[in-house]
């Protein structure tokens, strides 16, 4: 057991007062600091047949506090602050910095002995850089009034004082009597409930639903339906019906359990026409908590870069990219298998995250326009229009799911965050795959090409596939930030990754190391109902002679208003790139109705453009309109 | 504490928080700010939001509040009806010499996010409330005029008006209060927006003594130009549970089950 420090017999819980963490003594002898204390020697009053009440006071005094100057890092000022609060002590990092560091608080005392007393024991502790400063605080106390010997059935209950005071006698709220004002309450009495106009009985309904031991729920049932709006597109028609059922158990306060899949039925019609129907795993884990920790086994959507939209550090995490852009960041994100523990201490959270197997994104059927290669046009996504790619890609075959090594890797990472007064930020440190495809050309197709074979009889010299998507694993450090200043919310990431896919002049893969970073801000521009959030990323890859371009910038945003009492929302997002004179942009807008709440009816349109060589400009005759149902239960 | 407190809402909160232009209007906000309300709060309510000819949407939540210290109040709301934002906690931290700090814990994405914990403007959750209405409004903030006395739902009221010290310390330009001197609540305040008539008005419709201290059990308010109500119904309230510090925490705000045991 940890050393406490020693406690005054009435000690003050430190929320009542100001600074203080720490009084020592009663002001008088029916005065407390505490309010159970206070409460406790009132009903020893009443049983002792005298009646009484606790008053609180409000009062100015003379304190003397105990501080530890000179912290040099607010992290290690808080870090501090923990140790002492574990020791007993009510402590805070005290705010604006001072001029040589930070300062923390460790007791507020009304005398001087207490305070000194106080300086000693943490001394004994090891702590060295203590000193005492005298400062006017206001302490809240509770007074213990009597009023007389106690009857049982009092003739005359008392008037309403003139100011209310806590309570005679404490009861629940489930005790506090009902009187309505139309109904004049008998003389002298005092009024426990005042009812003014036409107020509603809604005792019970509020808080919503009570928490279930077995719930099952859909959480997301949609139909969507797409028309291009481009002549030359493959498709004349999309269609999307979405059901995603989940069930929770919680078998008690420290386990719960949570099931769930998604069922994807697509369809697209046209010159390229499929149908397809996917089931596919979402939150699925066994949840244990204990008083500091939490631990998680199952499938589970972790999220450790700061950044909403292109994290940096997010690479590792699942996605559904199998309608390129269109999923909002909630449903583009998903789950994958990994144990996780967290422990927290205050303000402070360190994490361990095991990917015990890999799972890519999720890419779109072979045959929708939303698949990122073009087997008629012969286009790989994100590559420039070549001609020798385009007979490798028209003769060849794509394998997308991991194979060998890259399929039986594991990953995972440690984390440290603060979220505290003024700050948060991160530090991560992980080995994982990156969950996005890179396609490699089969190195026995790419050994025919180079020996002269035409791009026919070079396929043909591969057994496997001619293009293989490969997720090397990476090193990755990353730190991140999030602060408010302005009205505004910044954030911040910087990550080193040190192994990342590039194409060699001779078409072999090779890994480089690459820096990437992203700045953002989040504000409501005119105070109102819009929120306005801006992004620039930047990625830079080590030098080398490669295929792929060695600086890309990126900004990206969204704008969301919500009118009409928040009944129609209106959602703007952008995303643009740059790299080596190269640029693409995607721009969507969604107007949506929520009157009947938690159905939304929404129609927004979508619009890719951008050079060839781009990814938008891969899908810059996909321009689409949607219109869409969704809702859950 | 102030009234900062009172469940549901916090409401109560800013609209009987007016605090000086004459020395008898800043003695009654500095009473009305310092009404007892405990030292910590657990509550559940009902927000109806209504509009003329329209069927009312309804926004569930708890809450939970402690004062630290005078200035310092933590809080957090959970929401837990409609579905769509079932899960969804606000974390807030008041401090007594610096900007606020809010953290908003999104369930789709099992994240949490900084948000600017000093914004004004902006319908909460759709109501009629503007995010300055939950907060703690200390009476310095605005000076204050007693303006007489009148009459309210048969009540005699101090009539206090309430005028920003500095103009971009809020999205109102005055508060008109009817202040109830018995229980020191505001039975009634008109709220103006930089016209001569006010933009909205709320009006307290049940108030109850509960272990004590006197809470406001059902309010409403209403945006005058639209006619769009929101009315706010406290069910269930208890005070001084010892709250600890933890159940303000991102632990508990990214885990709805730890707060399910100290909801009302």
């Amino acid at each position: 057991m940890k050393p406490r420090l020693s406690r005054a017999p009435r000690l003050a819980p430190l929320g009542l007062a100001l600074l203080a963490a720490f009084a020592t003594a009663a002001l008088a002898d029916t005065t407390y600091y505490q309010r159970g204390e206070a409460e406790a020697e009132a009903a020893r009053r009443r049983a002792g047949g005298e009646d009484a009440r606790v008053r609180v006071q409000k009062q100015t005094a003379h304190l003397y506090q105990v501080q530890l100057p000179y912290f040099q890092t607010r992290a290690a000022a808080e870090l501090a602050a923990h140790k002492l609060r574990q020791l007993g002590a009510k402590s805070q990092v005290l705010l604006p910095k001072e001029r040589f560091g930070y300062t923390l608080s460790a007791g507020s005392f009304t005398k001087a002995e207490s305070a000194e007393r106080r300086m000693a024991e943490l001394r004994a502790q090891g702590f060295a850089n203590l000193r005492l400063k005298e400062l006017d605080g206001q302490l809240l106390s509770y007074r213990v009034e009597s009023l007389g010997p106690l009857i049982a059935e009092p003739a005359q209950p008392p008037a309403a004082p003139p100011v209310p005071a806590p309570a005679e006698t404490p009861a629940t709220a489930a005790e506090s009597t009902e009187f309505s004002f139309a109904e004049t309450p008998a003389s002298g009495a005092e009024a426990q409930t005042l009812t003014f106009g036409a107020a509603e009985d809604t005792a019970g309904a509020g808080g919503g639903p009570e928490p279930k031991a077995v719930e099952a729920k859909l959480e997301d049932l949609r139909l969507e339906a797409g028309l291009p709006l481009d002549n030359g597109n493959a498709a004349d028609s999309l269609g999307l019906v979405r059901l995603t059922p989940s069930l929770s158990l919680k078998p008690s306060d420290r386990f719960s359990i949570e099931a769930s899949v998604r069922i994807d039925h697509t369809l697209q019609d046209g010159a390229a026409s499929y149908s397809d129907t996917e089931l596919d795993y979402q939150e699925s884990f066994l949840r244990w908590r204990g008083d500091n920790t939490r631990f998680t086994l199952g499938a589970q959507t972790v999220l450790w870069g700061r950044m909403d939209d292109l994290s940096p550090t997010n690479l590792y995490v699942r996605q559904d990219l199998s309608r390129y852009t269109l999923e909002d960041i909630a449903d583009r994100y998903q789950p994958q298998a990994a144990a996780r523990f967290e422990f927290f201490a205050g303000a402070h959270k360190f994490e361990a995250l095991a990917l015990p197997w890999f799972d890519p994104s999720k890419l779109a059927h072979e045959d929708s326009i939303w698949h990122p290669v073009d087997r008629l046009g012969g286009r790989i996504q994100g590559t420039a229009p070549d001609p020798l790619v385009a007979a490798l890609v028209r003769f060849g075959d794509f394998e997308e799911d991991p194979e060998g090594e890259d399929e039986d890797r594991i990953g995972g990472g440690l984390r440290y965050s603060y979220a505290g007064q003024g700050l948060d930020f991160g530090l991560t440190a992980m080995r994982v795959q990156p969950t996005t495809p890179y396609l490699r050309l089969n190195p026995a197709v790419r050994d025919a090409l180079l020996l002269g074979l035409p791009p026919p009889l070079a396929v043909a010299a591969g057994s496997d596939a001619t293009f293989q998507a490969v997720y090397p694993q990476t090193d990755l450090v990353g730190a991140d930030l999030a602060f408010t200043a302005l009205d505004a919310t910044w954030r911040a990431e910087l990550v080193y990754t040190s192994d990342n896919p590039v194409t060699g002049p001779l078409l072999e893969l090779d890994t480089v190391p690459a820096w990437s970073w992203a700045a953002g801000v989040e504000i409501y521009p005119g105070d109102g109902n819009n929120r306005l959030t801006l992004q620039l990323n930047g990625k830079h890859l080590g030098r080398g002679d490669y295929a792929d371009p060695d600086d890309v910038y990126s900004l990206s945003g969204e704008l969301e208003n919500g009118f009409a009492q928040e009944t129609w929302r209106l959602r703007t997002r952008l995303l643009a790139s740059t790299a080596e004179g190269e640029r693409d942009y995607y721009l969507s807008s969604e107007l949506a109705w929520l009157k009947w709440e938690p159905q939304e009816f929404y129609v927004s349109a979508h619009w890719f453009g951008g050079d060839e060589a781009t990814a938008s400009g891969f899908h810059r005759e996909h321009d689409l309109l949607l219109l869409g149902w969704r809702t859950q239960f | 504490m102030p009234p900062r407190i009172a469940g549901l809402l916090f409401l109560a909160l800013a609209f009987s928080t007016p605090a000086r232009a004459d020395e008898a209007g800043s003695r009654l906000a500095q009473q009305v700010y310092d009404r007892p309300d405990g030292q910590d709060a657990v509550s559940s309510g009902t927000m109806l939001l209504a509009e003329q000819g329209g069927s009312p949407r309804s926004r569930s939540m708890h809450s939970f509040v402690l004062e630290k210290a005078p200035g310092e109040t933590w809080s957090l709301i959970r929401f837990s009806a409609p579905d769509d934002i079932a899960g969804t906690g606000l974390l807030t931290q008041d401090h007594p010499a610096a900007d606020s700090d809010q953290w908003v814990f999104l369930p789709a994405l099992s994240k949490t996010r900084r948000i600017p914990g000093d914004r004004k403007g902006g319908n909460f959750v759709g109501s009629d409330l503007y995010y300055e209405d939950l907060q703690d409004r200390k009476p310095d903030k605005d000076s204050h005029t007693l303006r007489g006395t009148e009459k309210f739902q048969g009540q005699d009221c101090q009539i206090l008006e309430s005028v920003p010290v500095s103009a971009d310390n809020s999205v109102y330009s005055k508060r008109v209060s009817w202040i109830h001197p018995q229980t020191l609540i505001a039975l009634k305040v008109e709220l103006y927006e930089g016209k001569a008539s006010p933009a909205k008005r709320l009006e307290v419709l049940k108030i109850s003594k509960v272990q004590g201290y006197w809470t406001v059990m059902e309010s409403k308010m209403t945006n005058l130009d639209t006619g769009h109500s929101t009315r706010i119904s406290l069910t269930k309230i208890a005070y001084d549970k010892n709250l600890p510090d933890s159940l303000f925490s991102q632990q508990t705000l990214e885990d709805p089950a730890r707060d399910a045991e100290w909801r009302p």
